[in-house]
């Protein structure tokens, strides 16, 4: 197989009822490479990875994972992918041990094999101590790291992490990024969405931003990021005075992105010496500052950017 | 890259792993459990009071002459409260399909109708445990004897295994059609309370009004519980009760996987 792409999606749509949920997906994904899909809720992630792990079929297109077609050679690529969605897919009445044994014998992997894969995942999770605990007892965090362990217990060589810390504490959601480094250093190819650019800032190799089911942009989050402008100044200014506030730093020669009705505009910078600029344009055109600040672009600065309208929540979501 | 692991491929372990899954969460529900074993003790003291009346009618008198109502009663409590538990086969199903679970068994290659087989077949272990938990009871509490042969005795409590299971398949559909737990119970009230008092089960049918008799005369657990009572009992001609009580028992089993087997194909291609 040597170069071939560990997911190929060519042209995937898929309507439901009368919601067109994705509207032409076409990706490829390296092996070995961490692939983030960053969107809002309602972009169509979550539709688009359970098309790939098979758990949904697509209106059109096709896909391939390891190198099978995900609609006629399901359980092929069944035996080589993991996946983890936002709601844990584990048993809470089973203890974890027992849960990661009972996944690892479906897999066909057999008993004893089975228990030794569930001791040594056990082991990496830290979830050891509550082994033999039914997942009732477990927290939030802990049930979250165990359905990523049953995901990985047939060592997958695809993952699928479908926004795996979202509504996690931050100290569970830096615990699972460990997890996800260590997968990539042993060859794991990871396909992870999310709506924290952050999460693929840290850890995709290459980002897809998807917006009312399809790739708005695809690159690396250096190229992204550079789409955007690096950091961001915010002003905001009083809204009757957003058009004389935009053409004083147009001067600046950035582009600015504006957000009439909040008064805000949000100017793409190389570093921080330009916030004295901004000032002083501002103040030169009269302008009154009611308040500015520096960040790092955020998921709306990109949906900004990329389409002129917020990420905003839609209805029309999965499951 | 790690080295694919070996893999090989048994629908009957899939269904072995799945059942002992979940006779595993019955034991994991201590509650429901104790209820489940209470009920029958509940069922058998408040039937045998209010009913125990009938002995008197000329109906009851002329069929079972000299026999008293436990001895009547008991054979029916355990056919009914045995088989009508299959409807914790479709609520096991719909809480399945519930939570998220269903979703790592769907992205595994196994054996999909493993699922709904392992469901069936763990609530027929569960119904054995409890027949004979129910028959133990009725001995030592009430006073149940049985009066055939030691091979009808044993007869008259696997007879009815076949129709328990028959009746997880429909409720099996039941729970896979609404995935929802509370509609499934509900819906299955609706089908086991007319079951349960539309049958020869707690009087002869002859004694109930004649448009109860028809729905009795069609309704599968008269049969099964006429066989069981005759076998108990040790009534004259028993086994000739038996044909009626497994062909009534496919016939519903043939309905049951009718519904059961599309509406399980629907939900497995999304």
């Amino acid at each position: 197989m040597g170069s071939e792409p560990a997911i190929r999606a060519e042209g995937i749509e898929k309507d439901f009822k009368n919601v067109r949920a994705l509207a032409g997906i076409d990706l490829e994904i390296d092996r070995g490479s961490v692939f983030g899909l960053l969107g809002p809720n309602g972009a169509g992630k979550t539709t688009f990875v359970r098309i790939l792990s098979t758990l949904l079929r697509a209106s059109r297109g096709r896909a391939e994972v390891a190198g099978f077609d995900v609609r006629r050679e399901a359980d092929e690529v069944r035996a080589r992918i993991g996946l983890t969605g936002q709601f844990a897919a584990v048993d809470n009445d089973l203890t974890g041990r027992e849960n990661l044994v009972m996944f690892g014998q479906l897999l066909g992997i057999g008993k004893t094999r089975a228990k030794t894969r569930a001791d040594e995942l056990l082991d990496r999770f830290g979830l050891t101590g509550a082994a033999d605990r039914t997942l009732r007892g477990y927290s939030g965090g802990m049930r979250r790291r165990l359905d990523l362990a049953a995901s990985l217990v047939g060592e997958p060589e695809i993952a699928f992490l479908d926004e795996p810390t979202t509504g996690l504490d931050p100290r569970s959601r830096l615990e699972l990024w460990d997890i996800v480094e260590d997968l990539v250093a042993q060859g794991t190819t990871v396909l992870l969405t999310t709506q924290y650019l952050e999460e693929v800032d840290r850890l995709a190799d290459r980002i897809g931003v998807i917006d009312h089911g399809r790739v708005i942009a695809l690159g690396t989050p250096e190229e992204l990021k550079d789409a955007v402008g690096g950091r961001v100044i915010a002003v905001d200014v009083d809204t009757g005075d957003v058009d004389a506030a935009v053409a004083a730093l147009d001067a600046e020669g950035g582009k600015v992105v504006v957000d009439r009705e909040a008064g805000r505009l949000n100017v793409p910078t190389d570093g921080a010496a330009r916030v004295a600029d901004v000032v002083r344009d501002l103040d030169a055109a009269g302008v009154g500052i009611n308040g500015l600040e520096l960040h790092s672009p955020s998921l709306d600065d990109v949906f900004l950017t990329l389409t002129g309208t917020r990420a905003s929540d839609e209805e029309g979501e999965e499951r | 890259m790690t080295t694919p692991l070996m893999r090989r491929h048994s629908p009957l372990t899939d269904v072995w792993v799945l059942t002992v899954r979940n006779l595993k969460k019955v034991t994991r529900v201590p509650q429901l459990l104790f209820f489940s074993l209470v009920q029958p003790v509940i069922f058998l003291t408040l039937f045998s009071q209010v009913f125990r009346s009938i002995v008197d009618t000329p109906q009851f008198q002329e069929l079972y002459p000299g026999i008293s109502y436990i001895q009547y009663l008991v054979p029916a409590v355990i056919v009914t409260t045995v088989s009508l538990n299959a409807s914790a086969s479709g609520i096991g199903m719909a809480t399945d399909l519930q939570e998220g679970v269903i979703d790592r068994f769907r992205s595994l290659p196994m054996a999909k109708y493993g699922i709904p087989v392992a469901r069936s077949n763990s609530d027929v272990i569960r119904a054995s445990l409890q027949a004979v938990f129910m028959l133990l009871v009725s001995m030592v509490i009430f006073g149940f004897r049985f009066e055939g042969a030691w091979w009808e005795a044993i007869l008259s409590i696997l007879i009815v295994l076949p129709l328990n299971w028959a009746l997880t398949w429909v409720f099996i559909a039941l729970g896979t059609a609404t995935k929802n737990t509370e509609t499934t119970q509900l819906a299955g009230f609706m089908v086991t309370l007319p079951l349960m008092f539309a049958s020869s089960a707690y009087v002869p049918i002859d004694a109930l009004p004649s448009w109860l008799q028809e729905i009795a005369s069609v309704n599968p657990l008269s049969y099964t519980i006429d066989a069981a009572r005759a076998l108990a009992l040790g009534l004259p001609d028993a086994t000739g009760e038996i044909p009626a009580s497994l062909l009534s028992s496919a016939v519903l089993a043939v309905i049951g996987l009718v519904l059961a087997v599309p509406a399980w194909r629907r939900t497995l291609r999304q």
